[in-house]
């Protein structure tokens, strides 16, 4: 048989499969033709050209040359304080977060709560707080609270519970219902099925997502820092006012070095804990 | 011709294959049997080198491939094809490309991460789900096939490699009896008509004996049965399951009393 037949009789077998229609083609680069116009719009938009960003490089480059050499300026003791509180503000922000999104979790999640009206109200409340970013809770909170790290810790609750709730209530809609039958089969109260048929299941998914957001929130407890909220972030935003790069460098560097020990100290508890 | 040649494997201090002697002609059809974790899986996965032995060779047609590396080795994958109790396809993806993955091996990179197919190719794949009669369902996902259907897709994927050896672990454990006949079937007819060798692992000691001419059986890492169906009696079969290797210290009675695992249906089919 020739080649041509051999196509004819698979594609007589399975229309589509070897040629391909011509809309799908078309449909491809269409996609690729909106995308490519929706990027030149938006550099449009925001009026880039090269020689703004040549000089914005310039500069850039200016800066990193004034901080070298990185230095504490005699203050290392106050930097690691700050670092601690920053650590402070990130731990107890995020218990904040977990212990108010735990009941919304259960709330959201379709198989705990039969009644589609009740997860279907948490599930859009949390949509609409989900949509304030922990920068602006911090200057609402700074504004209303006062400088210092107070607002910190409830901006970064505030921010997190409506996400981690939404992320409870997905880990818990994930279990796999044939385990859920199972004990349900063995003549188990509902409170039984939660305990050892979803909770197994969904509880180190929780674990590593709250082993995360901690690891985030140490960085969001910087930035919320620099609007008021105490912390390595206002000691850095005081240096790059008086334009002390050398120790915004020491700082960066130092920040640099807690991240990573706090990321590495939360990979081993995973692993551990999952 | 396929030979095992003393090859052992073992993964921290358990010894998935202990000294394991074999030899396959071209074409055959041989079935393993054994309890769960007797090493049939692990001889597989051995041959077509997913695993590596820690000793011993294994040949094929006298190259020796039990210490292939890189490019070698995957070429070598492709010749010996596996399939897997639970299919192991992708399930996001359509039956047709599923399909073709088993030309990944000899592909170019560039078209196939774009997930572009010459139609000789795609039409070969399509004729091979005809033979199994999938052609019907080359665009559906594979994720709302049923097993003996998704295995059967597996049985396409591994054809378009193109192979010299199909390995099978134990292709028919999680099907029903109707598809389970179905596919081994189709295996039977891929070793009948390309002369394909075919090495499949059983729990089934009822299909090893309508299917295969020849059965090895495994027992803690060892072959401790190979010979024709014939040879394959109640007692060899007890053997085969037996638990211990060594009789301990219990009774020649004692050993007699311990029953293979699975039932054993040598009247029907003496």
């Amino acid at each position: 048989m020739s080649d041509l037949a051999l196509l004819q009789q698979a594609e007589a077998l399975a229309p589509g499969a070897i040629f391909t229609p011509i809309t799908n083609r078309v449909k491809f680069w269409l996609g690729l033709i909106a995308f490519a116009i929706v990027f030149t719009a938006a550099w449009i938009d925001l009026e880039l050209t090269y020689s703004v960003l040549a000089g914005g490089f310039g500069k850039l480059g200016q800066i990193l040359g004034t901080m070298v050499p990185p230095t504490s300026g005699g203050q290392l003791e106050r930097l690691l304080w700050a670092i601690a509180q920053t650590l402070a503000i990130a731990v107890l922000g995020t218990v904040l977060a977990v212990v108010g999104a735990l009941p919304l979790g259960l709330l959201a999640a379709r198989n705990i709560v039969p009644n589609p009206m009740i997860h279907f109200i948490v599930r859009r409340i949390m949509d609409i707080f989900r949509g304030i970013p922990v920068l602006v809770w911090a200057l609402i909170l700074v504004a209303a609270v006062g400088l210092g790290p107070i607002p910190g810790i409830l901006a970064i609750g505030f921010a997190d519970i409506p996400r981690l709730a939404k992320l409870f209530g997905e880990a818990l809609e994930n279990a796999d219902e044939r385990q859920r039958d199972s004990l349900r089969a063995t003549g188990s109260p509902d409170i039984g099925v939660l305990r050892f048929g979803t909770l197994p299941q969904a509880l180190p998914v929780c674990l590593s997502q709250c082993l995360y957001y901690l690891e985030q929130n140490f960085r969001s407890a910087a930035i919320v820092g620099v609007v008021g909220a105490g912390g390595i972030g206002f000691e850095l935003d005081e240096r790059i006012r008086i334009f002390a790069f050398d120790e915004v460098a020491f700082i960066v560097l130092l920040y640099i070095v807690a991240v990573t020990v706090l990321d590495l100290g939360s990979q081993w508890l995973r692993t551990r804990l999952t | 011709m396929l030979e095992i040649d003393k090859v052992t494997c073992s993964f921290g201090d358990v010894t998935a294959v202990k000294q394991a002697n074999l030899t396959i002609q071209r074409g055959e059809m041989v079935g393993i049997i054994g309890r769960s974790g007797s090493g049939k899986s692990s001889l597989l996965r051995l041959i077509n080198r997913l695993y590596t032995p820690q000793e011993g060779t294994i040949r094929w047609d006298g190259q020796t491939v039990s210490d292939l590396k890189g490019r070698e080795l995957r070429a070598w994958r492709q010749r010996a094809t596996i399939i897997f109790q639970d299919y192991n396809l992708i399930p996001r993806l359509d039956v047709l490309t599923n399909v073709l993955l088993g030309t990944l091996g000899r592909r170019p990179l560039a078209p196939v991460m774009f997930k572009q197919w010459p139609k000789e190719l795609r039409a070969q794949a399509v004729l091979e789900l005809d033979r199994l009669s999938m052609a019907d369902t080359v665009f559906k996902r594979t994720q709302f096939l049923s097993g003996g259907q998704q295995q059967r897709i597996a049985i396409a994927r591994a054809m378009l490699q193109e192979p010299e050896i199909l390995l099978a672990d134990e292709p028919v454990a999680s099907l029903d009896p109707i598809n389970a006949e179905i596919v081994m079937q189709s295996i039977a007819d891929i070793n009948a008509s390309r002369g394909i060798t075919v090495l499949v692992n059983l729990h089934s000691i009822d299909i090893a004996r309508r299917y295969c001419r020849r059965v090895i059986g495994m027992n803690r890492g060892s072959i401790v049965f190979d010979g024709p169906v014939s040879d394959l009696t109640e007692s060899a079969v007890a053997e085969i399951y037996r638990k211990r290797t060594q009789p301990c210290e219990c009774s020649g009675d004692a050993v007699a009393q311990v029953q293979p695992v699975m039932p054993v249906a040598t009247a029907v089919y003496a």
